[in-house]
């Protein structure tokens, strides 16, 4: 375990977040000035100095349900309003997404860099504002004085804290599994081989080597599975914004892809429709009322959004009446110019089509949607 | 499971299935020949898979960091200290508690081993407390404070004769103690930067897997011997096998290694695991080595 996790836990999961709400209301065709204000509010709730301040001391990791509580009060630090299972969407995105983030690091230090995509990305989501740039700016730097402090073993300590909090998770995500980032039982793909990340500790598997009194005797090689898969070392600097090796951290949402053909659907549907978003986030529910208060220092430094004329009632939900071009619109070509995604038109469909959605999971939504 | 293998004539399960998937943790996989039963931890929560039975079960302890079968007990090792159970992990026996000097600045336990009438458990402080085991009950001795950084793994055997302890920590040391005066036999020569993750007594060697993916045997002296560019990524776990001369390493490369170790070293058969982030391996002794990954709800058995 580490007392160091909840940094990387909770700026992950907030860049996370701030990826799929900057989706949504653009998809949903929310005016700019009021997309760009939730954006805003968002981002200084979460950097505001007293909560970074409470987020990088030395601590255990918190429980899922009162990590989940933080995340409810930062989707509602602002004009918006989130219906339940909206936010239970919102958040399993974020779980699937981060999940898939540290599970795939090469190395124990690249959830540094997962970490820096995510603060560079929020940077630039709130770059209108000078204010809260500087609120970014200032916890990166914390944040940056922290990784240089640490370890590759203390990362790898880090990690594996994360990994607990993400065990078990296999809430399957439609655009995961058709880019064969997730299996169809919902656990995460791994890459074979790879290059050899930027450290000088590591080499190519392959050699063995002999030693008398510190020197090289004798040189063999080994046929390792891997032969073959292995790339060049890679020579990035982590602190280096153009320069990161890295791209786990970056937007997932943002990536050109292909209409999914229609023998990779029936896959994708999950065999239980016993919906796996139901069960994790009941699980969660559950926990919310338990006898002991759990202490969640975090959630307490969260303020509301104040008194507003305007509010959005459902993030998914088809509301504002407006031309609906975002709603009726079922390209699923995302390409890197925010067109409406995947996502873009799944809770309009939903909510037209009736019935209880959290009965659904993604995969069924984005089915209906790919007209299967 | 209808999964099987042939392997010299026997037909064998080259899966288990698992209740609960294992954390992702150093050496988290631990078995006993006798009972024919694999221990690792679960979130906190120590799992026993029954490879005869096909059964699973699991320990009355919450909060466990690290498990792990120690001749005649298994040792669980949490916040409050050793908790020593039958092999069987149905009867709690006796639990140690750390003394101050250990637990305090310690927020990890791991590193578990145990040689004649003394167990070794290490913590993330770097101090090691020793205890005195006897079949029904045991007592805290002292904490060696050698080590300056948190202890990964530790483990105990017969080196070229001689029973020892050794322990491994997150800056990459490794020392050699004399299993029963606890004098420090040998240090072994660091490589910089480099994690040492688990520790095994191999023969004439100590055989150390790295974070950097490197499988290092050092003779008893301290010296490098032999130098392995094992893995693609982090190392998780290694095993030995001192009767047949053999080691395993897992990796987070999906990889599993066996290797002849000795004066030569060769790779004596090698498996690619998709999608496993293995985190433990095991020699059981009837030709197969088995592997756990995380999040995963199979232990697979691999001809050795």
């Amino acid at each position: 375990m580490s007392l160091l996790s909840m940094p990387f836990l909770i700026i992950n999961f907030g860049g996370e977040m701030i990826y799929v709400l900057e989706q949504r209301l653009h998809a949903q065709n929310i005016p700019k000035d009021k997309s760009n204000k939730v954006l805003q509010d968002v981002t200084r709730a979460m950097f505001s100095p007293k909560f970074i301040q409470e987020l990088m001391k030395p601590q255990e990791i918190y429980s899922p349900s009162s990590t989940r509580e933080i995340f409810d009060r930062l989707a509602h630090s602002s004009i918006m309003r989130l219906s339940e299972s909206s936010m239970d969407k919102l958040y399993d995105l974020m779980t699937m997404g981060f999940k898939y983030q540290l599970v795939s690091c090469t190395h124990p230090r690249e959830l540094a860099e997962v970490t820096l995509n995510h603060l560079d990305a929020i940077r630039t989501a709130v770059s209108t504002s000078d204010s809260t740039v500087e609120q970014v700016d200032a916890a990166i730097a914390q944040f940056v004085k922290l990784c240089k402090e640490l370890s590759s073993a203390e990362f790898a300590q880090i990690r594996q804290t994360l990994a607990a909090f993400f065990q078990d998770k296999r809430i399957k995500v439609s655009l995961f599994l058709q880019d064969n980032i997730q299996n169809p039982d919902g656990t995460i793909a791994l890459t074979k081989g790879g290059p050899i990340p930027n450290d000088a500790t590591l080499e190519a598997p392959g050699a063995i080597r002999y030693y008398e009194n510190g020197s090289v005797t004798a040189t063999e090689k080994f046929d390792s599975p891997l032969t073959g898969t292995i790339g060049e070392q890679l020579a990035g600097d982590v602190y280096d914004p153009k320069a990161r090796d890295s791209k786990l951290g970056k937007n997932l949402y943002t990536i050109d892809r292909k209409k999914p053909d229609a023998k990779k659907t029936p896959a994708a549907k999950p065999s239980s429709t016993a919906s796996s978003t139901t069960t994790s986030t009941q699980k969660l529910k559950e926990n919310k009322g338990s006898a002991v208060p759990e202490l969640n220092a975090l959630r307490e430094l969260i303020g509301g959004g104040g008194a507003n004329d305007f509010k959005i009632t459902n993030l998914f939900g088809d509301e504002s009446g407006g031309d609906g071009a975002g709603a009726k619109n079922r390209d699923i070509v995302i390409n890197k110019v925010e067109r409406a995604t995947l996502l873009g038109g799944i809770e309009e469909e939903f909510s037209k089509l009736g019935g209880d959605s959290s009965a659904k999971d993604l995969g069924d939504l984005y089915d209906e949607i790919a007209g299967n | 499971s209808g999964n099987t293998t042939e392997f010299r004539g026997k037909q064998m399960a080259s899966e288990l299935p698992l209740k609960h998937t294992p954390s992702l943790g150093y050496n988290n996989l631990s078995y006993s020949p006798t009972l024919k039963k694999f221990i690792y931890t679960h979130k906190g929560e120590v799992h026993v898979c029954n490879a005869g039975a096909k059964s699973c079960s699991s320990f009355q302890l919450k909060g466990a960091f690290q498990a792990r079968v120690c001749g005649d007990f298994t040792i669980a090792v949490a916040a409050n200290g050793a908790n020593f159970f039958d092999l069987n992990g149905e009867k709690a026996l006796f639990t140690v508690p750390f003394a101050e000097e250990a637990s305090r600045d310690t927020f990890l336990s791991r590193g578990i081993a145990v040689s004649g009438n003394q167990a070794m458990i290490g913590h993330s402080s770097g101090a090691i407390s020793v205890l005195e085991v006897s079949a029904d009950k045991g007592s805290y001795s002292k904490t060696l404070v050698e080590h300056k950084d948190g202890i990964t793994d530790i483990t105990s055997g017969s080196l070229g004769g001689a029973a020892v302890f050794v322990s491994a920590d997150m800056a990459g040391e490794v020392i050699v103690w004399d299993a029963a005066s606890l004098a420090i036999k040998a240090r072994l020569t660091v490589a910089v930067g480099d994690t040492c993750t688990s520790v095994g007594v191999c023969g004439d060697f100590i055989v150390c897997g790295y974070g950097s993916g490197h499988v290092r045997l050092f003779n008893a002296d301290g010296s490098k011997a032999v130098e392995i560019a094992a893995h693609a990524r982090w190392i998780q776990a290694i095993a030995v096998d001192p009767a047949n001369s053999l080691a395993a390493s897992v990796a987070e490369d999906q990889v599993l290694q066996v290797w002849n170790v000795g004066k030569k070293v060769s790779l004596k058969s090698s498996k690619f695991i998709k999608d496993a982030l293995l985190t433990g391996v095991q020699f059981t002794g009837d030709g197969t080595v088995a592997v756990v990954a995380y999040d995963n709800d199979r232990l697979q058995l691999c001809p050795v």
